[in-house]
């Protein structure tokens, strides 16, 4: 699978970056996630299916026992559990943790945060038991003095790797940190699965964007840590791994990564490359999580498949471009425009936090600039009812996508999608130094990746038996836009002149 | 409300529709799988004000009394235009419980008010709730949540509102979430579609040119099709009407005509009563009820300034529109002496956010302020448009690209039923090039007003 190593990485130029409004394809190379790169270095094959945004697919096939992304839950629920305990919610005496974690566990999967657990007491005994058997005293030893960050996003644009013949590339990339612990010096990520390829190129790269940042970037009180020095550990629920982070081979075939999403990017014919040189086969599948969406049987009907298809891959194509200039623009901007700039246009506003107003998941803020309280009200009450909500800044942050209601001139509500946000007031759990944090204007990037699933989806759709598909509206739409069958308005033809 | 007071709700409103819009009724009514083997796919185009969401809850109503243990799903680009739908259907005389509204949160579920909150797989649902789901006549929803729609019924007929705004990936995505998972096995799937909207109103928003037609347009440049055109509309003054043909004009679409009904639609006729003499004196032209179209120019106000990234506002032409909507409400009154109440639209959030600071607290509850984009499928009897740009130069940002001037435009002026009030700055938009504004300055009966 090597590829070429391309001469560049293509960035965008400072008109582009305050470019208003965008069309056709971009002039600048995308902003790649860790899930992405991890699909590439699985294979070629996989990383394709990023036109179908199969992005986090690679690294997380099903387990024998638990549902699609079920890992998930597992590490929501450990980070759940180790905050309450620095929290002091939760109290974990020396005499039978086990039991009061596993009433936690009952308390937890009868929330909305578990997703995707069939049999809880099997995901208990198999994974989450194990886990905590192994780590009791750590979690003993959990408190206020703790400094555990949790799903901390990071970012960069420039990340240095090396190349075989001693070169060094450029490279932008971003992801999310399931766990740092500062006091252990550590930085982890978490997998249901005991084989911990690719896990450890990923926590490798998320070191390595971790190490690349500016420290002017880092939160006040992270100032003075150095990550480079931390391990990295890749944690199963029965074992933790600690990955070599002087790793020539990932250094190397990070470039094949990025050659493989450029081209795929761009030009068609990498699709044809990307399946000559895939790494398994129908007959001897890899364990990976794409593997459902390049095995998928194809039925007869509908017939007019093939024009389907056709007309479909122009739109993948589309849709991609049409996300980078949506988000992976917006990502080259927050992180290449200073603050003062975007504050000034109004890309990002400034909030602070209103002292014990949180409740759960909702909180209040009050926006500094009242140009751009008018502003995010408009939005608000305009359908562009989601924001970005960020507590520390784009280089290293939380990010949550929230809803704000505007309660009065400057003051609005903010409600946190998902997940359990941590104290905002207590300790620092959160990688900010104060209660300022930046609201920034949500990308409906979510919908774009919607379509791009479902239309894939559809080329798989249809009927073995000739006759059901004659009598399937859903199979005869298809026919009919994209075959030979005729469309007919319906209704009386001669009433209008009558 | 009994079946049969439903049912002669529904004929006396069928009753009372033109050849053209029964023929879609029928169209929608019609099996998919036609006689003669053809594909029966009804694409209604109606321009503003001429009932195609009345076209598309009438045939729902008549679907569901005709056949029993029937369902529609009717799916809409966005919340309003589902809550548009629905008080529709209500209006026949449905019960709320036959009429649900299918929602993304689970914490909106009010079974009295018609919301059902859920995931889309319905897997937090109760089996009480998916048997009164099953139970339901109508279930709406947008097209984004559309799955929540194929899981809870059984073949519904599938009605598509709004298409303009409908892009061919979102529609192929309506698609797929139709092929429910087990879907084939249980033979659930749809029992026909149908698309209503005006292909030449606001589109599809997309980077990319080939994602820009919508699925209307996508199937008709693909295979030859004779949509349902219709032409009367019954929102607006004539004269308002006007304008939206120079604009349709323009557009290459077809003209439409005025009901006998709206032809003196002014505030006047609306009932509303206008003090002259406490409007003032510089305004007083500019809201005369007797002018429903009229033109400001809005050159004084000041070049236009940039902010969030890209959208643009206009101080003084906001203080503009806020005056004259203040003026509109303290000097115009309804029967029962309630002031009026006008809509300020904008092409720009920026401009929007400008307004709403500059309406007095007192009245933020009797002043509309929305964005042209947020308007559509609205309709109110006054409505003030801010264009904002104001530069020698011509430039219009967006508004200057190949569709977007005509859609936003023509939405914004669409939306008026007996009074229209355009602000724009002529040393702008005229004679640099900018046809469609050009057109609808020229309108016949629009009262130019030079500030």
């Amino acid at each position: 699978m090597s590829r070429t190593v391309l001469t560049r990485w293509n960035y965008p130029r400072p008109d582009v970056l305050e470019q208003v409004y965008p069309a056709g394809k971009p002039p600048f190379d995308p902003f790649p996630n860790v899930s992405e790169l991890i699909n590439a270095f699985h294979c070629p094959r996989a990383i394709y299916q990023y036109l179908h945004h199969a992005e986090d697919g690679a690294c997380i096939p099903r387990t024998a026992t638990a549902g699609w992304r079920s890992g998930e839950t597992f590490h929501s629920f450990i980070v759940l559990l180790k905050n309450s305990i620095i929290e002091g919610k939760f109290k974990l005496g020396s005499q039978n943790p086990q039991n009061l974690i596993s009433h936690g566990w009952s308390l937890f999967i009868n929330s909305n945060l578990a997703k995707n657990i069939d049999k809880p007491d099997v995901f208990w005994k198999q994974y989450i038991e194990p886990w905590t058997r192994r780590k009791a005293s750590e979690l003993i030893g959990l408190g206020p003095n703790s400094k555990n960050y949790f799903e901390l996003t990071i970012a960069n644009t420039k990340i240095q790797f090396k190349t075989r013949d001693g070169g060094i590339r450029n490279y932008p990339l971003t992801g999310r940190i399931d766990e740092i612990d500062i006091n252990r010096r550590q930085i982890i990520d978490r997998t249901l699965r005991n084989e911990i390829t690719p896990k450890d190129y990923q926590v490798w790269l998320l070191w390595k964007t971790l190490c690349s940042i500016d420290r002017s970037q880092y939160p006040e009180h992270l100032k003075d840590v150095d990550f480079s020095t931390f391990d990295l550990i890749v944690e199963t629920p029965t074992t933790d791994t600690k990955v070599d982070k002087i790793n020539p081979e990932f250094e190397y075939r990070t470039h094949d990564c990025y050659a493989w999403i450029h081209d795929l990017t761009f030009d068609p014919k990498a699709v044809a490359e990307a399946y000559l040189d895939k790494t398994c086969t129908k007959d001897n599948k890899k364990d990976c999580g794409l593997a459902w969406m390049c095995y998928m049987h194809k039925w007869p009907f509908p017939m007019a498949r093939g024009e389907m298809r056709r007309k479909f891959k122009d739109m993948y194509r589309a849709l991609l471009w049409e996300k980078i200039w949506g988000y992976d623009l917006f990502q080259y901007r927050f992180l290449s425009l200073s603050q003062d700039k975007l504050e000034k246009q109004a890309l990002l506003c400034r909030a602070t936090i209103v002292p014990k107003s949180q409740r759960n998941n909702t909180f209040q803020v009050r926006i500094n600039n009242p140009l751009h309280a008018g502003l995010i009200w408009a939005k608000g009450t305009d359908g562009i009812d989601r924001f970005l909500v960020i507590f520390g800044n784009f280089s290293i942050g939380l990010r949550h996508r929230a809803t704000m209601e505007r309660i009065g001139p400057d003051l609005f509500s903010v409600k946190i999608e998902g997940g359990r946000l941590p104290s905002l007031f207590g300790q620092p759990l959160i990688a900010t130094t104060g209660t300022d944090f930046l609201v920034f204007e949500e990308r409906p990037t979510y919908l774009i990746t919607g379509l791009q699933k479902d239309l894939h989806n559809l080329e798989f759709r249809g009927a073995k038996n000739p006759d059901r598909a004659l009598g399937d509206s859903k199979i005869q739409i298809l026919e009919a836009i994209f075959g030979s069958r005729s469309i007919t308005r319906g209704g009386n033809e001669n009433n209008e002149q009558q | 409300m009994s079946s049969s007071n439903i049912e002669d709700n529904v004929e006396q409103v069928f009753g009372r529709y033109d050849n053209r819009q029964k023929s879609a009724v029928e169209g929608i009514l019609d099996n998919w799988n036609s006689d003669n083997g053809d594909f029966v796919f009804p694409i209604v185009d109606g321009p503003p004000g001429t009932g195609k969401t009345s076209v598309g809850t009438i045939a729902a109503a008549k679907y569901t009394l005709e056949n029993k243990h029937a369902q529609v799903g009717y799916l809409c680009y966005t919340h309003y235009a589902v809550q548009k739908a629905r008080e529709d259907l209500l209006s026949y005389g449905f019960p709320n419980d036959r009429v649900v509204e299918l929602h993304y949160d689970a914490n909106a579920t009010n079974w009295d008010q018609g919301i059902f909150g859920c995931d889309s797989d319905l897997k937090g649902a109760s089996l009480e709730e998916k048997r009164r789901l099953r139970q339901c006549s109508v279930l709406l929803c947008t097209l984004h949540s559309s799955r929540r729609v194929f899981s809870s019924a059984s073949r519904p007929k599938v009605i598509i509102d709004e298409f303009s705004q409908v892009s061919t990936p979102m529609f192929f995505s309506v698609l797929r979430k139709a092929f429910a998972q087990k879907g084939i096995s249980q033979g659930c799937y749809p029992d026909g579609y149908a698309l209503l909207g005006d292909p030449i109103q606001l589109p599809v928003i997309s980077t990319q040119p080939l994602l820009r037609p919508n699925i209307g347009v996508f199937i008709m440049q693909r295979k030859p099709h004779d949509n349902h055109q219709f032409v009367l509309q019954h929102r607006m003054h004539k004269d308002i009407c006007e304008a939206v043909n120079q604009l349709r004009n323009v557009s290459h679409a077809h003209r439409i005509e005025t009901a006998p009904e709206a032809m003196q639609r002014d505030l006047l006729h609306l009932g509303y009563s206008w003090s002259r003499a406490k409007t003032p004196l510089d305004l007083r032209e500019i809201i005369d009820p007797t002018k429903p179209l009229t033109v400001v120019n809005t050159d004084k106000c000041g070049d236009d300034g940039k902010i969030f990234g890209g959208s643009v506002k206009n101080i003084n032409e906001a203080k503009l529109a806020v005056r004259i909507a203040i003026a509109m409400h303290e000097t115009y009154t309804d029967t029962k002496g309630r002031g009026l109440e006008p809509c300020i639209l904008s092409p720009y959030s920026a401009q929007i956010g400008e307004i709403r600071q500059e309406i007095p607290d007192t009245l933020r509850n009797f002043i509309n302020c929305i964005t042209v984009y947020r308007a559509q499928g609205r309709e109110y009897p006054c409505v003030i448009i801010s264009f904002v740009r104001n530069n020698e130069q011509g430039y219009i940002g967006f508004l200057g690209s190949e569709n977007e001037f005509k859609e936003q435009t023509y939405v914004a002026c669409s939306r008026a039923q007996a009074k229209l009030i355009v602000l724009m700055s002529f040393r702008t938009f005229l004679n640099k090039g900018h046809t469609e504004f050009e057109a609808l300055w020229k309108t016949k009966n629009a009262h130019i007003i030079e500030l």
